[in-house]
């Protein structure tokens, strides 16, 4: 698809904005509904955070709290800056790398959202145990959709791109 | 998009404007904060409001997890849970969802489904599993926020029930929460719980499902259904068994007995009955006195009329200032007419007596109560009842007072006789205000109409033996007056009036004192011998018509106080005479011989027609002479030998007999008075002679030598013969009393006289 630049920057800067915009419902709603023994338990992220650094599983806590939580905002916020400083001069070789980082570690995100699809569709054990996929969980998933359509949409070369400079 | 070619044909200069042109790009943040708002306003939506519930304990309750759960579906989930200042509750937050809003309202009950595992109910199992969860039954108030929860699982998780009840009840052993209530096999509601009033009273809170309000009235009977009931009776074992759940939780019965009525209103009271005849039985109490309550048992003794029970016995007690047993008697239904006005109840036991066996079935069935009704129109509510033994079933009747010296041999129900027929009861024997003894008898009213005022009563012995001449009675008046001795009654003769309620009549010792109803006289004796009060018989022409009532001495003198038989007035009359009779064996007869087995007596003979007197001079001659009511006349004397009960002859017939032998008054001649039969008194006349024809008159003849004498007995104690003149000279006839001569010998003409007299009479 042939896009110009500024509708590229665009794009992204779309992209940016609404993976912020779902960030919140990704983190508030549940991301499942467990079901153990007849209980029924909505998870969040944060809750399934929780959950683990209670059951004493705290470096398991820290990697999901980092996987899904931390990562995925500091991609958002890294993706705003470096939208933000799009067409200035300065930092343009920070702005690369860090682009670089989170288009790579993009790669990883889903890992998140497939463990949930493996989860509700294999942990379907009649009346003792079920997992259901709930809203929260398509949120998430749309979060890093964006925040890699994102990555996607800008170039590292736009940022080397100034206001100055007409269009090369 | 190759750059090169953009320079060349780049001609003009190139203004970006990069924020006016809009990619559509845009619409993605807006579309995603649209969902998202959308979401959050749905979830806000949905959200109710937030009740908090005040609970004693909240095991199993955590927040953000625990559910609220109405008719199955979760309404609602726990926020938070905290103890009040005191710590003495637990408050917990819950927020319905937005349906479920309606739940925030007064009435809503919520309580704590935890798993109950019970005889009667099992509740609550999938809380085994998914762990408590909050409960809720929608109630009908106004909204409200607070609540109190319910400690209890609601006996109808559903709905609310359709009425509170409570039920008082004496004892309520085996009812408890849970325990159903059935109207004719249909469960209608359940035992909410019991309870004690502040009076200690136990009562049972009881709640009827909705559907079933409409059932009960206010004429609503209850009465629990026992979980097994054994019956025994003659005949009969039958077991009942009510189901595996009442005899687990025990059971309540209602019915209306079809009787329509205002239909009940939340909070009212009713009787628990412990049986159904009992909550049958529950129309207006009567209260009987009675003597003593033995064998009495509250909800078991029934009240019977005519052997159908129809009545119950609710409650005794007894009263110490009295020293009776009051019991409380509710009737059933319809039979309100047996409380009317001079019903009798009477308490029936077994009762084994010579009278004979009652009241077996109560070894069997329990004693009960038996009813007779009254016949007044007013219905009372207190009466004083009796026992079965007081004086048979029938003590109804008449009753009189008979009043004696001593009254031995007669106890409590012997029998009243008429004429051997047992027409009453001894009721009672007692002292009476004059510390007399007295009987107190009940004549049957069947009856009453033969006892009149001028009956006379007398005691029936248990055996009497009447030995005479040619009798030997043993008489034994039947075993039961033998064991309690028996009273009998007589008019002897006209009826009087009927006698009336409490007559007072006095009781005689035998049917002779009885009989001897007359005005008593008074006889005087020179000797009493043999003459026994109560037993010496007063008998004209041998028959006995009157006793001697007292004997006693008087002024030298015995002076018997005599009563004759009503009927017998003529020998009352002035100029009777009496003799005492008392064996006589002589040259002249034997004479009162039965008097050697029945006792003297006395004999009588009636004066001539006059008036009546009460004092007689009684004569000792043992001379049944005078039982010839003879023709008397007087024959005197100078001096005779002749003695009483010689005879008197006529031609040679015997035809009366000197019956008394007297100085004349003047004490110069002899008087023999003579009594002369009746049919020979024509005989008698102004000329006819008499003379003496005692001892032996020989004469010596020419050839033979005559002996002549009139009789045996004439030649022991000489003999008066008489002879009258013929038709002109024999003169008018004679007075009684007539005195004549008595010729020593007779004259020869004398004894060719032979007068025709056809006068006999």
């Amino acid at each position: 698809m042939k896009m110009s630049d500024a509708t590229r920057l665009q794009w992204a800067q779309a992209m940016v904005v609404t993976g912020l915009v779902l960030y919140v419902p990704a983190n508030v709603l549940p991301v499942m509904t467990m079901t153990v023994v007849g209980t029924v338990e909505p998870l969040t992220v944060l809750g399934g955070v929780e959950e683990l650094y209670d059951s004493g599983l705290w470096p398991m806590a820290a990697v999901v709290f980092l996987a899904s939580i931390v990562v995925p905002f500091l991609k958002l916020v890294s993706l705003s800056w470096i939208l933000l400083q799009h067409g200035k001069p300065g930092m343009q070789r920070q702005r690369t790398n860090l682009r670089r980082i989170v288009h790579s570690v993009g790669s990883w995100s889903m890992v998140d959202v497939f463990l949930l699809a493996i989860l509700a569709a294999v942990g379907q054990l009649g009346a003792l145990a079920g997992v259901q996929a709930e809203p929260g969980g398509f949120f998430f998933a749309a979060v890093l959709v964006c925040s890699l359509l994102a990555a996607e949409f800008y170039k590292p070369r736009m940022i080397w791109q100034t206001n100055e400079q007409p269009i090369p | 998009m190759s750059e090169p070619d953009n320079e060349i044909k780049d001609h003009g200069e190139i203004v970006a404007h990069p924020g006016l042109r809009i990619s559509w790009a845009w619409l993605f943040p807006v579309l995603a904060a649209l969902a998202a708002g959308w979401l959050f306003w749905n979830d806000w939506k949905s959200q109710g409001p937030e009740v908090r519930i005040e609970f004693a304990a909240a095991p199993g309750i955590e927040p953000g997890k625990t559910n609220l759960v109405y008719r199955g579906v979760v309404a609602g989930i726990v926020k938070s849970i905290q103890l009040d200042e005191k710590l003495q509750k637990v408050i917990v937050g819950v927020r319905l969802k937005a349906f479920a809003s309606g739940l925030a309202r007064e009435g809503t009950l919520f309580w704590i489904d935890q798993p109950v595992i019970g005889l009667g109910r099992t509740s609550g199992i999938e809380s085994l599993i998914q762990g408590n969860s909050l409960k809720a039954r929608m109630g009908s108030g106004p909204p409200a926020f607070r609540f109190t929860g319910s400690e209890v699982v609601p006996l109808t998780q559903i709905d609310e029930p359709g009425l509170l009840l409570t039920l008082n009840s004496a004892n309520v052993p085996f009812l408890d929460r849970g325990s159903p209530i059935y109207h004719r096999g249909v469960m209608i509601g359940a035992v909410r719980g019991k309870s004690l009033t502040p009076s200690h009273q136990p009562v049972l809170n009881i709640m009827i499902q909705k559907e079933f309000a409409g059932l009960v009235t206010s004429k609503s009977r209850f009465w629990s259904l026992p979980a097994a009931s054994l019956k025994l009776g003659s005949g009969m074992v039958q077991l009942d068994l009510a189901g595996i759940k009442a005899l687990l939780l025990g059971a309540i019965t209602m019915d209306c007995f079809g009787e329509p009525g205002p239909a009940a209103k939340d909070g009212d009271e009713f009787e628990l009955s412990t049986n159904e005849f009992a909550a049958r039985t529950s129309g207006t109490p009567v209260h009987i006195t009675f003597d003593e309550g033995l064998g009495l048992r509250p909800g078991i003794t029934e009240l019977r009329y005519r052997g159908l029970a129809v009545g119950l016995v609710e409650s005794m007690a007894a009263d110490i200032s009295t020293g009776k047993v009051e019991t409380t008697v509710r009737m059933a239904d319809g039979y309100e007419r047996l409380r009317a006005d001079g019903a009798t109840f009477t308490l029936v036991r077994p009762h084994i007596s010579l009278d004979g066996i009652s009241g077996l079935e109560t070894l069997v069935a329990g004693i009960y109560i038996d009813c007779v009704p009254g016949d007044g129109t007013h219905l009372g509510d207190r009466f004083i009842g009796r026992m079965a033994t007081d004086a048979g079933l029938q003590d109804q009747g008449l009753a009189v007072t008979l009043h004696a010296k001593e009254i031995p041999t007669i106890d409590k129900g012997a029998p009243v006789l008429l004429r051997g027929i047992v027409v009453g009861k001894v009721k009672d024997k007692s002292f009476d205000e004059n510390n007399a003894p007295a009987l107190t008898l009940v004549i049957r009213p069947e009856f009453s109409k033969t006892l009149t005022a001028n009956a006379k009563f007398w005691r029936i012995p248990a055996t009497s033996i009447a030995a005479g001449p040619g009798v030997l009675n043993v008489e034994v008046a039947g075993v039961q007056t033998l064991w309690k001795g028996g009273v009998t009654f007589d008019v002897f003769g006209a009826a009087g009036d009927p006698a009336k309620e409490g007559t007072r009549f006095e009781l005689f010792a035998d049917e002779r004192t009885a009989r001897a109803g007359s005005p008593p006289i008074q006889i005087e004796f020179a000797n009493g011998q043999g003459l026994l009060a109560g037993h010496t018989q007063l008998r004209y022409l041998g028959v006995p018509v009157g006793l001697v009532e007292t004997v006693r001495p008087a002024n030298g003198k015995v002076l018997v106080t005599a009563r004759f038989d009503s009927g017998y007035d003529l020998l009352r009359r002035k100029g009777s005479s009496f003799s005492v009779v008392r064996p006589t064996i002589s040259l002249q007869g034997v004479s009162g011989l039965e008097s050697l087995v029945s006792g003297v007596y006395i004999e009588c003979v009636a004066g001539p027609q006059g008036p009546l007197a009460d004092r007689f001079r009684g004569s000792a001659t043992g001379s049944d002479s005078l039982q010839h009511q003879g023709f008397p006349i007087v024959v005197r004397a100078a001096s005779t030998a002749i003695s009483v009960g010689s005879p008197v002859f006529y031609r040679g017939v015997h035809v009366g007999n000197v019956i008394r032998k007297s100085l004349a008054p003047d004490c110069r001649s002899a008087d023999l008075r003579l009594s002369i039969d009746r049919p020979y008194a024509p005989l008698l006349r102004e000329n006819t002679k008499f003379w003496d024809v005692s001892g032996v008159r020989a004469s010596l003849g020419f050839f033979a030598i005559k002996v002549q004498t009139a009789s045996l007995k004439s030649l022991a104690f000489g003999g008066i013969e008489f002879a009258t003149p013929d038709i002109k000279d024999m003169g008018q006839r004679v007075a009684p009393g007539h005195i004549f001569d008595l010729n020593a010998a007779p004259r020869k003409e004398w004894l060719l006289w032979s007068p025709e007299i056809s006068g006999k009479e």
